[in-house]
């Protein structure tokens, strides 16, 4: 199936009244979830992952990526407003748009941050569908040598790259990937690590697991280094729209920040953030209000916007096509997947063509389902922006623990959840990286799997690993980014 | 989110302010080793209860025992980055961050006994203390409308039945 006939079948699975109420659901639980100061896309859609459990594999797609591009929004409106980036890819929203809200034009910087996330998300879910599915027929011809390589490397890979020290990536790795091996042995069904205890024998929950380290550990961050936020005048959907010197400004800088987005959203690790950094550079070179610079200049906005949203997009092709998260926020989806017992890999495009298809359409839904709450609740987003946090946080912690609770019924659940939340607040206290627990836990198992089938496979030869082409060049991939690139950035450091 | 600013809270963390770095090796210490417990005990349990296999086909006790090494690897890199490792202090007041650990693991362990409503209601409340930083009566309603409201949430909304009062049979 090619790409356009795959989208027209995708949009034709999807469009219905029930798929469009689950987008328009997603859409606004995940904005109002990305006003609450402090919580970023993973938080977010950690915390709010357990609202899906009741819908099909499809709908709950539907409801996730509405979700995706919610609080993604939601973000950017509380940099814009309160100059309180929700995540690190808002922080440059603030640059021009917190200026442009004090010159009394915050409605303005919404609709156009609004149109640039709508038609940089459109577009890129656009090309995702030419790349994905043709990378995902690349990588069925893939063995356990190609798969070692790619689970274990891209772990490293993601583990060293996430920031921090060396070992504030590695050790919480090494603990993901023994998170990863409680419970039953996949193949030999052997129980590992249990202590005798039942619920142990299931593993640990994923979503325990993405609600403990990403949700608790947040609320308890934001509880105790908790700040006021100040007051947000009102808005109407009538100051919403931009002036056509405005959209003059903006219509250049949406197209290259998508263009920049869609490219770096391929990369593993903060290419969102450098994504829009990027934009922000370029548009300070190439703006047409490029003068206005630091006091509200429009394409300033606009551009890093797009590419926000166009990373976003962009950076789901590796997760669809070979089954890999490049990042916490997609490792948050690759759960919320499984959750719904979707495996994205080269096999979803085949044994799945509608799950496969129906995402790729589910994610324009989205961007539509997200530009129309955009223009309409504005003022629903500013009363949320005044509830006190008194009354916001303790309802998202009270969410979390029956969230938690009622994915398998299971105390050992919500230990685990309680357990890393503490945990996770304290490695993040001191610059440990929290990122590759959920990465080793997940990917984990996938690692020792193809390990265990290759190394079967070649009679126990471990040269296999190492000698079959595809996986030589992913070797040689991880060695780069690993080794030669901080070698390179040591050499650099001392010619200066 | 009320727009008031407050004064520094009284018994703040070295009266750091934001921004400012102190050395993290105690804490890394502190990581290294219980890192290093943990390697200690996946290696042994592996080793002594779950079959190792050979190369050609392995068992389920080999991949933790590589887990273990790495564990152990990367603790020992932890202790040896300890001396150099610095972090980020903020202003933070312990009893604070301690009320809202117990809190959190309060209320995991013992919501499946008690059940969600209590919970939700008697820890949302301590909460909201935490975060206002005195008692205020409208947080009583406030908190059981939270409680009630997630509860027919799921319960109706989501089809998901929790344990609401279980010591009455609800």
């Amino acid at each position: 199936m090619g790409a356009i006939e795959g989208l027209l079948y995708g949009l034709s699975v999807v469009f219905t009244v029930e798929h469009l109420v689950a987008a328009f659901v997603g859409a606004l639980l995940g904005t109002i979830m990305g006003l609450v100061p402090g919580i970023g896309p993973v938080s977010g859609a950690a915390i709010l992952l357990p609202l899906t459990y009741v819908f099909d594999p499809l709908t709950g797609m539907i409801v996730i990526a509405g979700m995706f591009y919610g609080i993604m929004y939601g973000g950017s409106t509380t940099s814009i407003l309160l100059n309180i980036p929700g995540d690190a890819p808002s922080v440059v929203s603030a640059f021009e748009g917190y200026p442009l809200a004090q010159r009394g034009r915050a409605g303005p910087a919404l609709g156009i941050t609004a149109i640039a996330s709508f038609v940089a998300g459109t577009g890129s879910a656009v090309l995702l569908s030419f790349v994905a599915a043709p990378l995902a027929q690349v990588a069925v011809v893939f063995g356990s040598a190609e798969y070692f390589a790619l689970t274990l490397g891209g772990l490293l890979v993601l583990a060293r790259i996430t920031g921090g020290s060396v070992a504030g990536g590695l050790l919480p790795l090494a603990f993901g990937l023994f998170l990863g091996v409680l419970g039953e042995d996949a193949i030999s069904g052997a129980a590992r690590f249990t202590f005798g205890v039942r619920e142990v024998s299931q593993g640990v929950s994923i979503v325990a697991l993405a609600v403990g380290l990403f949700g608790l550990a947040e609320i308890v961050r934001i509880i105790v280094h908790s700040s006021d936020t100040p007051y947000v005048g009102s808005l109407r959907w009538r100051e919403l729209v931009p002036r056509r010197d405005d959209v003059r400004n903006s219509a250049g800088s949406w197209a290259r920040g998508g263009g920049i987005g869609f490219a770096l959203g391929l990369l593993p690790g903060p290419s969102i953030s450098l994504a829009t950094l990027l934009s922000y550079k370029v548009e300070s070179l190439l703006g047409r209000d490029r003068r206005k610079f630091g006091k509200g200049a429009v394409s300033g906005l606009a551009g890093p916007e797009a590419a926000n949203n166009a990373a976003a997009t962009s950076s789901l092709i590796p997760l669809l096509a070979l089954g890999l998260p490049f990042s916490a926020t997609l490792a948050v989806m690759l759960v919320a997947m499984q959750v719904h017992g979707i495996q994205p890999g080269p096999q979803l495009v085949t044994s799945h063509p509608d799950l496969f298809w129906g995402l790729i359409a589910s994610l324009l839904i989205g961007n539509v389902m997200l530009l129309v709450l955009n223009v309409n609740f504005i003022r629903l987003w500013v009363a949320v922006l005044r509830i006190p946090n008194w009354i916001l946080l303790p309802s998202v912690v009270a969410l979390c623990l029956a969230g938690t609770f009622s994915f398998r019924l299971s105390w050992f659940d919500l230990a685990v959840a309680a357990f890393l939340g503490i945990i996770g607040y304290l490695l993040i206290r001191y610059n440990f990286q929290i990122v590759p627990i959920l990465l080793g836990t997940l990917i984990g198992p996938l690692v020792e799997r193809h390990f265990r089938q290759g190394i079967t496979a070649a009679n126990g030869d471990l040269t296999y690993f190492f000698t079959q082409p595809i996986a030589i060049g992913i070797w040689a991939a991880v060695a780069l980014l690993t080794i030669g690139l901080p070698l390179l950035k040591w050499g650099m450091r001392l010619r200066q | 989110m009320t727009g008031q600013s407050e004064p520094q809270p009284a018994g703040a963390d070295d009266e750091a302010t934001e921004g400012d770095t102190a050395s993290a090796a105690v804490p890394w210490m502190i990581i290294g080793a219980a890192g290093l417990a943990l390697s200690a005990v996946v290696a042994w349990m592996s080793w002594a209860h779950y079959p190792l296999g050979t190369l050609d086909r392995p068992g389920p006790g080999l991949f933790p025992l590589a887990v273990a090494v790495l564990l152990a690897l990367t603790s020992v890199l932890t202790l040896l980055e300890s001396r150099v490792a610095r972090y980020t202090k903020v202003p933070l007041v312990p009893r604070r961050l301690l009320l809202s650990f117990a809190v959190i693991a309060g209320g995991a362990l013992s919501m499946p006994h008690v059940g969600f409503l209590p919970v939700a209601f008697f820890g949302g409340l301590v909460l909201a203390m935490l975060i206002e930083r005195r008692f205020r009566w409208v947080m009583v309603p406030t908190m059981l409308g939270m409680a009630v409201a997630i509860f027919l949430l799921f319960e109706h909304g989501l089809g998901i039945r929790l344990p609401g009062l279980p010591l009455l049979g609800w």
